[in-house]
């Protein structure tokens, strides 16, 4: 019966982008690959504000992104008729010219020296929602559809691939990491979760600073994060990211951005170091706009990385504030952020 | 077992597929009928907007009823407490009897009560087929079923259990079919022995977040492709987690551990009763086989003071 199964041929391209496919990359690593993993939350987002009465027919979206949710809902606004305005910065410009080409009013926002630019947005965002009051704010950041609207996914991976007992996510929202724990923990409750950060990005307790690995941390705390989902965090740089995901590629085939890297890079040697346990490894989006960037040997030299450097082995450590430049990772035992900045076990 | 002869003396009528055995003895017309049980719901929850379940049923004959009928216009029942039983033969009599029919009802039932197995159905259920067999009458599936829920205001799919339903058991409609369930076996026991149960008419429907809901779907879902793949062990994982979401409307005492005993002994998983306190470890059966650690699950259990009270197999 299933009222969830998608089957081809789709009637819209937002479902087909929506499902992701499964791939072994190792006897007990499988990777959940999105073309553009964004579509979830957002179709999630969109279905339940048309149902709450939120966004009516030739209805306004207003929202700030980072490009892929933008894009997702530049689709999704072509698809049912509304209107879309994306708030954006200047980092994608592929993503600014597709959006607009499907009928999107896109908005680049720049500041004086370039920090804060997601304050920025959000300040125009509400801008925009002040002179039109039946415009809808999708809000990734905060709305609890994010994360619910991942169950599609989790019963994909289930049905397919078993249930795992390790899931790594790179942590950009926090609601792939928490969406897929809430529903595959229901089947495991021992599920184990590893979240994947990056340096410059607060949400496990480092401080602010620039990203080259964008799609992934946040310069400000973010509302839908729910630090007591992790069981262990890594913090993954950007240049090692960007190796594993030329050598993810180079190896077999798989053609993903580089939060897929990163994520890629712990899943793989967690897989290899504990045979025995089932690892799903979350892959967000594929590699088409970032070929100017991480694929291109010239722009990696000038971000003074180098390709085919091997990646150094992770560094544990047992507070945020030892966190140095390299990949390191903290055990995390579900607890929250204050709890694990002074070093509390969990609950204490 | 009766043999040939024997059953021609009596007059056996045996049912057609998925209808339990019954028989009349002329010429006082007693009539004897039997129905199963069900062991809890592999999923209890809301689908697609409505409240279903599916569950395994079992036509083992858990629960005996006679009929004698007679002209006083009334139904008696033995014992006297088995109010719904006699409702139901009322009910039969009404729809199919000549009038000024009654008659003397016997209800023998095997099952705990107020557990979760289905007792009160089982017992409804025997006692319409027999009260019908003795007017002349065989009932089908759908009239057993509407039976039961004039008289108890919501039915389990007793009527056809070899086969996984999605039943919306509060109008007594048939939402899927996903065809045979996997040969399976379970193991029962009630997690509140000697405590007497719950009374399920007190207990009031369950008001799920919107990530219950999600996880209904899924596992219906998964439920689907379990039953086509034959896959026990994607079964005892979705029944495990159906009885996850209802732990927090009725939890069962050391659901948890419980799970972790069945791990121990590779138990597919535990199916609970959503409304109710039995339980039971779900093992695979491969031709005609048990497939897990029995014997290891029942010296734990004898260890733990929890003694099975039932074991039914598909």
């Amino acid at each position: 019966m299933s009222t969830t199964t998608m089957t081809q041929p789709y009637a819209t391209v937002s479902e087909a982008l929506a499902q992701p496919t499964l791939h072994r990359l190792e006897p007990n690593l499988i990777a959940v690959v999105w073309r553009l993993m964004k579509m979830a939350p957002a179709r999630a987002i969109l279905d339940h504000a048309e149902k709450q009465g939120l966004l009516q027919p030739g209805g306004h979206i207003v929202e700030t992104s980072s490009g892929n949710f933008g894009y997702a809902l530049a689709i999704l606004a072509r698809e049912r008729g509304y209107r879309l305005t994306v708030v954006t910065d200047k980092g994608i410009k592929s993503n600014q010219q597709r959006a607009e080409a499907l009928g999107s009013n896109v908005e680049v926002i720049e500041t004086a020296d370039g920090t804060n630019i997601q304050g920025a947005r959000l300040a125009r965002v509400r801008e925009l929602l002040a002179t039109d009051p039946h415009c809808f704010w999708p809000s990734q950041y905060a709305n609890e559809q994010n994360p619910l609207g991942y169950d599609e996914a989790a019963r994909h991976i289930v049905a397919h691939g078993g249930v795992p007992d390790v899931l790594v996510a790179p942590v950009g929202t926090g609601g792939s990491s928490r969406g897929l724990a809430q529903y595959l923990r229901l089947l495991n409750p021992s599920l184990r979760v590893v979240g994947v950060d990056t340096h410059g990005s607060v949400t496990f307790g480092l401080p602010d600073g620039p990203r080259l690995l964008t799609g992934l941390g946040s310069s400000s705390p973010i509302e839908i994060v729910d630090h007591t989902v992790y069981d262990e965090v890594h913090w993954v740089p950007a240049s090692a990211a960007f190796r594993n995901t030329r050598n993810l590629f180079a190896t077999t085939g798989l053609f993903q951005g580089p939060t897929s890297g990163a994520a890629h890079l712990v899943a793989r040697r967690t897989a290899q170091a504990h045979r025995r346990l089932r690892v799903v490894t979350v892959c967000p989006d594929d590699a088409v706009r970032y070929q100017d960037t991480v694929f291109d040997d010239r722009w990696l030299a000038d971000q003074g990385i180098d390709p085919h450097e091997p990646v150094a082995a992770p560094i544990e450590v047992r507070a945020p504030g030892n966190v140095e430049d390299g990949w390191s990772f903290i055990n995390w035992e579900r607890r929250t952020l204050r709890d694990v900045q002074v070093q509390q076990p969990r609950g204490g | 077992m009766i043999d040939k002869n024997r059953r021609k003396q009596l007059g056996w009528i045996v049912g057609s597929e998925g209808a339990p055995p019954f028989y009349t003895v002329s010429p006082a017309g007693v009539a004897i009928a039997s129905s199963g049980c069900h062991v809890g719901e592999v999923l209890q929850g809301v689908v697609a907007g409505e409240r279903c379940l599916a569950s395994f049923t079992f036509d083992a004959p858990r629960t005996i009823a006679m009929f004698e009928p007679n002209d006083s216009g009334i139904v008696s029942v033995h014992p006297g407490s088995k109010r719904k039983s006699a409702r139901a033969a009322e009910e039969v009599l009404a729809r199919f009897g000549p009038p000024g029919r009654g008659g003397r009802l016997g209800v023998f039932g095997s099952l705990h009560e107020g557990i979760g197995l289905g007792s009160s159905s089982s017992e409804i259920d025997a006692s319409s087929i027999a009260t019908a067999s003795a007017v002349g009458v065989t009932l089908d599936a759908q009239q057993r079923a509407e039976i039961m829920l004039t008289v108890d205001g919501a039915t389990d799919p007793l009527m056809l259990p070899d086969h996984a339903l999605l039943y919306a058991h509060r109008r007594a409609a048939t939402i899927h079919d996903y065809g045979r369930w996997p040969s399976l076996e379970v193991i029962v026991v009630d997690t509140a022995a000697g405590t007497g149960g719950v009374d399920t008419a007190t207990f009031s429907l369950p008001d799920y977040t919107e990530s219950e809901l999600r996880a209904f779907g899924m596992l219906e879902s998964l439920l689907g492709h379990a039953i086509a793949d034959g896959d026990v062990e994607l079964l005892g994982t979705v029944a495990t987690s159906s009885a996850r979401i209802n732990q927090r409307f009725l939890p069962k005492p050391r659901f948890e551990e419980l799970v972790d005993i069945g791990k121990d002994h590779s138990a597919a998983g535990l199916v609970a009763a959503h409304t109710g306190t039995a339980v039971g470890w779900i093992f695979p059966r491969i031709h005609g086989r048990t497939v897990g650690d029995v014997a290891g699950l029942l010296s734990r259990l004898e260890a733990l003071d929890l003694p099975p009270i039932d074991r039914l197999c598909k």
